[in-house]
């Protein structure tokens, strides 16, 4: 009987939490995935299409994934090319400047440095970014750096040039998320035991031997929890791409974030937009399994 | 019960009073419902005009006005006037047989013809009339046929204002000879290059196959006219590299007021940029120390077909008429007069570019009065093609089909089939 009491007021504590998870994460959910299934203009579709929106976006949408070209292209496939680079990317310079700054001197103003574009708003950083880009030498520091190093060089339109743009795009977003990275693998390499470290130098291990054989295997945890969030930033990319390129130019940086966005918010097409949708949350939903089950088990661990 | 009859009597007389006294007024003179989407000093601009008009009103502003319409129209509660900002809603009106004529051809018309050719050029007389019959007024207008330039820049080289296609493609060449680049567009901005495609192409078919094009879609992207207009675009253009500012991959990574300061800024990357009036509200305010009309000015998009001249690809309101009363016509007569439309010219907040020809072209600034002008003398007035067109088509899909067509113009074809796939199910 008191049993069953308990029970029932653990429930109750619940039950805010399951109703808003009901309301605001469940019910848009499944509201996604049914709209997903209609054709047609406007946030009330009436005409019912089955998967022909996902047999559409998969084979006939050139700018969301084309294969019938070499090199395959299209939204999918710039979000693959995030997905390795950037992920990547955050993760070796975090790693990198967290170990090789460790202990420096300079290690608080490099630090800072790197965190700075994450305190500012990514589509402030953006706008930097386009300054930073742009072919016009009198505006472009890249452009009028690399002048300065090869008097030869002829300015390159970074954003606007199909084979570049994507490029430029990720080492922007790497920009700003390699502070994050850092921040947490720098704090997860200093709380390793310096008596460790001691001991494999005492045992004449060369410093690359240390870090390869001692401090990563100590570090995977942090390692992965970085690596599976920027993962999902990713994979959740869109303010980049709509601020500096608008996707462009002719719709070769898109992303599919972007692409969910533009087709509901700028084409009216929330049927086929919520089908890109439902196809962005394929990938990011085991993902975020594994990220909860890793703190559920970090913390009983505890 | 009788002190209570004492108190409400003197009440229920007052009462029926009142009620008798407004019907009264009522039927003197009706109260004109008027709707649109202006608020703000626009609204200010427009109150000028009604309060002076001398028929009662009363004036809702909405932002939403289209959808509002559509549902008041729908439960039978239209405004007697409205105002809608597309052209094809008039059409769909029109036809469902919710607006009333204001010109017929008929003596009691709302708006006689006699006025109408008096204030408005046939070009927006053609804008209002659907089927035969003449049901939008044009309230105000701006113009996307104005091609700016640097009078300095056109003199030193020795140089006129192009006429003619012909003409440009001559200008581009005599600026490439004297070593500059002629044009600058700014193509990260899809909608630049639409606005490039509709000045050209209603310049070679005229407003009725632009029409079919953009609104209903009867005629497909690959017709032969399309074909023959995206060609005309392509000379402009290529070779890239010589033509334009910062080659195929700087157009295409400039957006549209990037696009202008390239020709304005000192050390010009460029000589020459197309977009609309509003343009230079952009220049006043990132180069306030050059003289508008002096240090930079426009010129009429070019002629391509003599037949056609030079048509305006513009923007506006149009006034529609839901219900008749005598109010009602004296409201739009005052609308479509000299008076009314030099008041709202010139006024203090929310001043517009009035489509009417009897305004003194002295009440605006120079190139306000230039664009004026330009409208009030259009042998053709079509609106803005692509934002008549569904979203995923004039929003997307031709903006990526011409930044393709920008960077590899010898394949146009296969950009051409792209924007026809995404035309064709999207209507």
């Amino acid at each position: 009987m008191k049993e069953r009491g308990a029970q029932l007021r653990a429930w109750l504590f619940i039950l805010p939490a399951l109703v808003l998870l009901a309301a605001y994460l469940v019910y848009p959910t499944i509201q996604t995935f049914r709209m997903s299934l209609f054709g047609g203009a406007g946030f009330n579709p009436t005409r019912f299409v089955g998967l022909r929106n996902y047999l559409q976006l998969l084979t006939h949408d050139s700018l969301f994934l084309k294969i019938t070209r070499w090199p395959p292209s299209g939204a999918l496939v710039n979000n693959i090319l995030w997905l390795i680079l950037f992920s990547g990317g955050t993760l070796v310079f975090g790693l990198l400047i967290a170990v090789i700054a460790n202990g420096t001197r300079l290690e608080r103003i490099v630090k800072s440095a790197v965190f700075l574009p994450m305190v500012i708003s990514a589509t402030a950083a953006a706008v930097i970014a386009r300054f930073l880009f742009s072919p016009d030498a009198s505006v472009g520091l890249l452009n009028a750096i690399l002048k300065g190093l090869f008097p030869g060089f002829t300015p390159v339109a970074w954003l606007g040039t199909s084979e570049v743009v994507n490029f430029a795009l990720i080492a922007t977003g790497v920009w700003i998320w390699t502070g994050l990275s850092m921040t947490v693998l720098s704090a997860a390499y200093k709380s390793i035991d310096t008596q460790i470290l001691e001991a494999a130098r005492v045992d004449g291990a060369s410093p690359w031997m240390t870090f390869w054989r001692i401090s990563l295997p100590i570090l995977a945890q942090p390692i992965s929890f970085v690596a599976i969030t920027m993962i999902i930033n990713s994979l959740k990319m869109i303010d980049l791409v709509l601020v500096m390129t608008v996707g462009g130019p002719a719709g070769t940086s898109r992303v599919i974030g972007f692409s969910f966005y533009w087709e509901v918010f700028n084409n009216n097409l929330v049927g086929y937009g919520s089908a890109v949708a439902i196809l962005m949350l394929i990938p990011l939903a085991p993902l975020m399994v594994v990220q909860v089950r890793r703190i559920r088990r970090q913390e009983s661990g505890k | 019960m009788r002190r209570m009859l004492i108190v409400f009597l003197p009440l229920l007389v007052v009462g029926f009073l009142v009620t008798t006294g407004s019907q009264q007024a009522a039927a003197q003179s009706k109260t004109v419902s008027i709707l649109a989407t202006w608020g703000g000093d626009e609204e200010a601009g427009f109150r000028a005009v009604l309060d002076a008009s001398g028929v009662a009103y009363s004036y809702e502003g909405n932002r939403d006005s289209t959808v509002v319409l559509k549902t008041r129209v729908a439960a039978n509660n239209a405004p007697d006037i409205a105002f809608l900002p597309r052209p094809g809603e008039v059409a769909a009106y029109a036809r469902q047989g919710s607006l009333v004529p204001l010109n017929q051809g008929q003596s009691d018309d709302i708006l006689p013809t006699s006025l109408l050719n008096a204030n408005y050029a046939k070009g927006f007389i053609d804008l209002g009339t659907v089927d035969g019959k003449f049901y939008a007024l044009i309230a105000k207008a701006n113009s996307k046929s104005t091609f700016w330039y640097k009078p300095a820049s056109l003199r030193a080289i020795g140089a006129k204002i192009p006429d003619t296609w012909d003409d440009l493609l001559a200008l581009e060449d005599k600026y490439i000879a004297a070593g500059k680049t002629p044009l600058s567009i700014g193509g990260q901005d899809g909608w630049t290059l639409t606005d490039w495609f509709e000045n050209i192409y209603v310049r070679m078919v005229g407003a009725d196959t632009y029409m079919k094009l953009h609104v209903t879609h009867e005629v497909k992207w690959t017709d032969p006219t399309v074909v023959a207009a995206i060609q005309k675009f392509i000379q402009v253009f290529t070779p890239q590299d010589k033509k334009l500012a910062g080659g195929v991959s700087g157009t295409l990574s400039t957006a549209f007021i990037d696009g202008f300061n390239l020709i304005l800024r000192p050390n010009p990357a460029a000589e020459l940029y197309y977009e609309g009036g509003f343009m230079s509200s952009f220049a006043k305010q990132n180069f306030p120390k050059l003289v508008p009309g002096k240090d930079y000015d426009f010129f009429d998009f070019p002629s391509i077909d003599p037949q056609y001249g030079k048509p305006v690809v513009g923007g506006g309101d149009l006034a529609v008429v839901f219900a008749s009363s005598p109010e009602v016509t004296k409201l739009m007569r005052w609308l479509a007069g000299k008076q009314a439309n030099t008041i709202w010219a010139s006024a203090k907040k929310g001043a517009v570019v009035s489509p009417n020809k009897q305004v003194s072209l002295s009440v605006y600034s120079v190139l306000t009065a230039k664009e004026a002008k330009q409208l009030t003398q259009a042998s053709i007035f079509v609106f803005d093609g692509s934002d008549m067109a569904p979203p995923a088509v004039g929003g997307d899909a031709e903006f990526t089909a011409l930044q393709r067509i920008i960077k590899d113009p010898e394949n146009f074809m296969d950009a051409l089939n792209f924007l026809e796939e995404v035309a064709a199910r999207s209507y």
